[in-house]
């Protein structure tokens, strides 16, 4: 039988928003129109809580403050943009609050440099306007087309990498709630419990700002870097959890260990700083996203390439560290400085210094 | 409500509770209300009613023997104190305070610090004895401190139980729970139920507790003492009158409630030795009432708690109070450049509202303020935010007291210095231009610095005048209202400028232990003319030159020291003592100053420049022969010295030439030796720049400098002077305009004398000139053979 890689958080998570849905029957939560979960059950949904005896375990730390604001926008008919740095987690996020709100993550549009308004609003079947003429059966619809239908969230994940011609055209669907479809001299009025649920990069910041007019319709939340190492220890933990359990991979034994210690080294070359010591910083941004994907390729490596499968060596950690820290050619000299300085002294990653050593 | 007593437990400073104390008083109409507050003040806070007085304001309680020991009582206007002193005077009913007097605990603070004192100089007589008294333990000795866990704490245990409902802490809970509601009398059951399980939880945690340590049992018995004073009061008022409101903080209400027999507090109050102590009222700040550390109130957001006072007044409805807040905060980013629309405010109510009920709480409070500007005003970025937090959240608000309010005893003598000066305070900017010869110019001077050093900057000096010789200053003057506040500070050392001037630096130079920090504040003292003080500092200075191993640290405070002891005389200062200290630096610095220059890299190079100009004029000025002749040896031995920065070097071979300790020859040896074709041509420069380095005058007058330089810059290869100019451009830079002016003439003085002098100079050809103008003036007897000759040689010339 065949596996999927990722299934949707929806289906994921299933039990855990039945069992939620059951708390805010019993507790009679006040719900917004069309919303599957109250806003209250929405954030244990996302931030864990231990509800009627189960544990909801945490899907997003560290920022529980953050997703209350998030949470609160969609209530109002504002809409809602994720900010940050890349990797932070900004599309899970989305995708969580559209399949705890909704019960539907999959209506997504993808910014991308080349995208055009057909893809944003709707498109036309030529075939069917030749055969039978310009009717409603022509219409191609888009997925946030669809969401105003059926009024639930949509979502548009890199919105500053679309053109900004092509972003304003959310401007009209955003304020007025509706899409006019000139050709049919009609207009698609929005459903209540439509809403759209944007990211953009601020390593983005200056490609395709957005105009005035449209960032007015958006409430902004900042998703930042995690503050402390624990944190991240945790993000990155649940996260290889969770990809070893969908490979059937074991974990080995000292996986915790070089969480810990591979979180440390992205914090202190993030940060340009260990101990009192200060470092140059190299060019990467250096998420936590890329810490998870340091770590599960070292699993990997550990599993099909070694011969103790148990254990995670230095040298499986090594070749994705250096992938990740050294983006252009003056980050390798950074790099190298970073084993000089700091990796060289510390007894305990030794080892990892010398793995590192023969490829940077 | 029909009991004789009833007990309301507030938080001070909290907004709601003033709100909710008024409304109960107003429903209860006590015919006497009893106020945590210490005894002292009983006499002159009904003052708060002058006409005039604004708060926020305090009441300082001081020992007038010792300001420095003193308790601040900080109101705002939604102070429930406050509130409660205002209802009392409208209703004329009587208020008493009821504290423990201030005295008993500044009596007490008297003592220890004593003993602290006494300790010390024990333990300064006989050194080696580690051991502290065993009643006495440091914060620093941390064996002792382990041996005692630390006092249950109140806040933490009230944390614990808040937590089991969903509250972070317990200021959280006041603020969403208590401040944001406009409630009535029942919050005063409701706050004391939660109290008295958090004080059952306490005694219990007190009676598990092992022995205490001896501050912590020193703490836990003042406390005792407090409420046992308060009890007292009680009971008595209680005795006169039908109908007693007591006012204090929450935490104290179950104690007060307790049954406790009078022989008890009694005897708990036994002994106890009080102090003198004077009350002043003092204008206050928004700004200092949210600072947790010193005298403030650790009020986190003065203007927030004002806004929802002023609301819970009006009676306006959660929502109002939030809009309006928001408009503030809209008109607060306007302000400060950045765009909101009243869109903007509109989506910022929406979302507060709708987050503050998602947070389960029944109105937005200031976090969901806050969050809500964030994510709509400020598209989600932090800094703006940042940006308004001071004047937004914490407030701008100041006080001021009536004219007719007595003031502190600092602003008495302020005041008086001020009328004997002939002075104003005005808000106006004035000039003032003083003569230190005459005794009010130098009265005036020594004024305006004293304020100086207590960070009053009333006048400010309009030029800095190197040194004191000059005898004329000009100031700038202006008061501000805000000076009320340093002033307090200064209140606190003492009674009269002179005090708390003296008293200030001589702090400031007991942490300081740089020679030159020193040295600024010995002639800061003899500006501000506080010779009490002059002994100490000298002696402090002594002590810390004698061991100090930072011979640049010495050298630059050198001159300052030469200076001072040469013109002391102006300000009378009798400067004996200094000698010795500027010959011992002198002679260490004479030593010490080829280590100290060498292997030093460029920045500290430049910075040694600067030194080493100030130690050789510092030396110049005493004109002490032997100083002299042991420096000029030091600066020779430095010049042959290979491990110098270049710069360095450059300066040091152009002084010894200035000086005449090596002449031209020797000087352009050592200019050759240095710019040489195979030093790096960066190096070279560096030495040039060194040599040329405010040296505008010798390079005019000096003609081997002058063609040294001119000979090697026009040596350079093309490549090498580009990589040249910008240091060379450096060491011009130190030349005034007027002298770069003259070394342009001389520049092109030097060229056009080039073109006339390279033509071939032949004496046989002059002497034929010279005799055809002997003959031609008639001074020479005219010779036939030679008529022709002359005169085609004179054409030629001419041609």
């Amino acid at each position: 039988m065949s596996e999927l890689i990722k299934p949707l958080a929806e289906q994921q998570f299933q039990q855990e928003i039945e069992h939620l849905k059951a708390w805010d029957e019993a507790q009679q939560h006040p719900k917004p129109p069309q919303w599957q979960l109250s806003p209250k059950a929405v954030v244990t949904f996302i931030c864990g809580g231990e509800i009627n005896g189960q544990t909801i375990p945490c899907k997003y730390y560290g920022a529980d403050r953050q997703v209350e604001v998030a949470v609160a926008t969609l209530t109002t008919d504002r809409a809602l943009l994720l900010y940050g740095p890349p990797g932070t987690g900004k599309s899970t996020l989305s995708e969580l609050l559209a399949a705890g709100i909704s019960g539907n993550s999959q209506l997504i549009v993808q910014g991308t440099a080349g995208i055009s308004e057909e893809k944003v609003l709707y498109e036309w079947d030529y075939a069917h306007r030749l055969s039978k003429g310009t009717d409603a059966g022509a219409l191609v619809k888009t997925p946030i087309f669809r969401a105003m239908e059926e009024g639930s969230i949509a979502r548009v994940e890199e919105l500053t990498r679309i053109p900004s011609d092509v972003q304003d055209a959310l401007i009209t669907i955003l304020s007025e709630k509706m899409m006019p479809v000139p050709e049919l001299n009609s207009v698609i009025m929005a459903n209540r419990g439509f809403n759209i649920i944007a990211t953009a990069n601020d390593k983005d910041k200056g490609v395709n700002d957005l105009s005035k007019a449209l960032s007015r319709r958006f409430n902004t939340v900042r998703l930042e870097l995690p503050d402390d190492a624990e944190t991240e220890t945790r993000i990155v933990r649940s996260n290889i959890d969770k990809l070893c359990k969908g490979q059937n991979l074991p974990l080995p034994a000292n996986t915790e260990a070089e969480i810990q210690r591979v979180v440390k080294v992205f914090r202190e070359l993030r940060n340009g700083q260990a101990g009192t010591e200060k470092l140059e910083k190299p060019s990467a941004t250096m998420s936590p996203a890329e810490a998870i994907s340091v770590v599960s390729q070292a699993i990997n490596m550990a599993a099909y390439l070694s011969d103790d499968s148990a254990s995670i060596e230095a040298g499986h950690i090594a070749s994705g560290l250096e992938g990740v820290v050294v983006k252009e050619a003056e980050d390798r000299q950074v790099f190298r400085n970073y084993l000089d300085r700091v990796l060289k002294t510390r007894a305990a990653d030794r080892d990892l210094e010398e793995a590192l050593r023969q490829i940077v | 409500m029909d009991e004789p007593i009833t007990l309301l437990g507030i938080r001070h400073h909290g907004p709601g509770c003033a709100h909710a104390l008024l409304q109960t008083l107003e429903q209860l109409q006590p015919d006497i209300i009893l106020l945590e507050g210490a005894e002292e003040l009983q006499d002159s806070w009904p003052l708060m009613a002058e006409a005039g007085m604004r708060p926020p304001l305090a009441q300082l309680v001081f020992d007038p023997k010792a300001p420095h020991n003193s308790v601040i009582y900080p109101w705002a206007e939604f102070s429930p104190e406050w509130q409660a002193m205002q209802f009392a005077l409208q209703q004329q009913i009587p208020l008493q305070m009821i504290d423990l007097p201030a005295g008993i605990s500044a009596a007490r603070r008297a003592e220890s610090e004593a003993a602290k004192a006494a300790a010390e100089t024990q333990t300064d007589n006989k050194s080696p004895d580690p051991e502290p008294a065993e009643d006495e333990p440091s914060d620093l000795d941390i064996d002792q401190a382990e041996k005692y866990s630390p006092l249950p704490h109140s806040a933490s245990i009230l944390n614990e139980i808040l937590a089991a409902a969903g509250f972070s802490d317990h200021e959280q809970w006041w603020d969403s729970a208590i401040e944001r509601h406009a409630a009535g009398p029942e919050l005063f059951s409701a706050v004391a139920d939660l109290m008295t399980l958090a004080r059952e939880q306490y005694e219990q945690a007190l009676t598990d507790h092992g022995p205490l340590s001896a501050d912590d049992a020193r703490r836990l018995e003042h406390e005792q003492q407090r409420e046992a004073w308060m009890r007292r009061r009680i009971r008595a008022a209680a005795k006169e009158h039908n109908k007693v409101a007591v006012i204090c903080g929450a935490w104290h209400v179950p104690a007060l409630k307790a049954k406790v027999t009078l022989k008890a507090d009694n005897a708990r109050l036994k002994g106890l030795k009080k102090l003198k102590m004077d009350v002043s009222w003092v204008p206050y700040t928004f700004q200092r009432l949210s600072q947790e550390s010193g005298y403030g109130a650790g009020v986190t957001a003065p203007a927030w708690y004002q806004h929802l006072f002023d609301h819970h007044q009006q009676a306006s409805s959660a929502e109002d109070t939030a809009i309006q807040w928001l408009i503030r905060t809209a008109r607060t980013l306007r302000d400060h450049g950045f765009d909101c629309s009243s869109a903007h405010v509109i989506e910022a109510v929406r979302l507060a509202i709708s987050l503050a009920g998602l947070r389960g709480h029944h109105a937005p409070s200031l976090t969901e303020l806050l969050d809500a500007t964030r994510s709509v005003m400020t598209e989600g970025r932090q800094g703006p935010v940042d940006q308004i937090y001071q004047p937004l959240v914490i407030g701008e608000q100041m006080g001021a007291l009536a004219a007719s309010v007595p003031t502190l005893p600092i602003e008495q003598d302020l005041d008086a210095a001020i009328k004997r000066l002939r002075l104003k305070k005005t808000t106006s900017v004035s000039q003032v231009s003083l003569d230190l010869r005459k005794e009010n110019g130098l009265a005036r001077s020594q004024l305006f610095r004293r304020l100086l050093v207590l960070e009053i900057p009333w006048a400010v000096e309009e030029r800095y005048h190197s040194g004191q010789g000059s005898f004329r200053e000009e100031w700038q003057l202006q008061w501000q209202p805000e000076f009320a506040i340093p002033l307090l500070d200064a209140s606190l050392l003492g009674h009269t400028l002179e005090q708390a001037a003296g008293r200030k630096l001589k702090q400031r130079l007991q942490q300081s232990h740089q020679v030159a920090e020193i040295v600024a504040d010995i002639d800061r003292l003899l500006l501000c003319h506080l010779p009490d003080v002059l002994p100490d500092a000298v002696q402090h200075l002594q002590n810390v030159a004698a061991v100090s191993a930072d011979l640049q640290d010495m050298m630059d405070a050198l001159l300052p020291l030469i200076q001072l002891r040469r013109y002391g005389s102006v300000r009378q200062l009798d400067s004996q003592s200094l000698d010795q200290i500027a010959d011992s630096i002198i002679i260490r610095s004479c030593n010490g100053i080829v280590a100290a220059c060498s292997g030093l890299d460029e920045d500290t190079s430049y910075r040694m420049l600067d030194t080493l100009e100030s130690v050789h004029n510092a030396i110049n000025l005493t004109g002490d022969a032997e100083h002299l002749q042991r420096w000029q040896q030091a600066l020779l031995l430095l010049g042959e010295h290979t491990g110098l920065h270049a710069v360095l070097s450059g300066r040091i071979n152009r002084l010894l030439h200035e000086i005449g300790m090596i002449d031209s020859d020797a000087l352009s040896q050592r200019f050759q030796l240095n710019v040489s074709a195979c030093q790096d041509v960066e190096t070279a420069a560096a030495w040039v720049e060194g040599l040329l380095l405010n040296a505008a005058g010798t390079l005019l007058f000096d003609d081997t400098l002058f063609s040294l330089l001119d000979r090697w810059l026009t040596e350079l290869e093309e490549e090498e002077f580009v990589r040249t100019l910008p240091l060379i451009r450096r060491a011009f830079c130190s030349f005034r305009s007027d002298e770069l002016h003259q070394l342009g003439l001389k520049v092109t003085a030097e060229k056009q004398a080039d073109t006339t002098l390279t033509g071939h100079w032949s004496p046989e050809l002059a002497d034929m000139a010279l005799d055809t103008l002997g003959h031609l003036l008639g001074l020479l007897p005219p010779s036939a053979q030679t008529a022709d000759q002359p005169q085609a040689i004179t054409a030629e010339e001419s041609a």
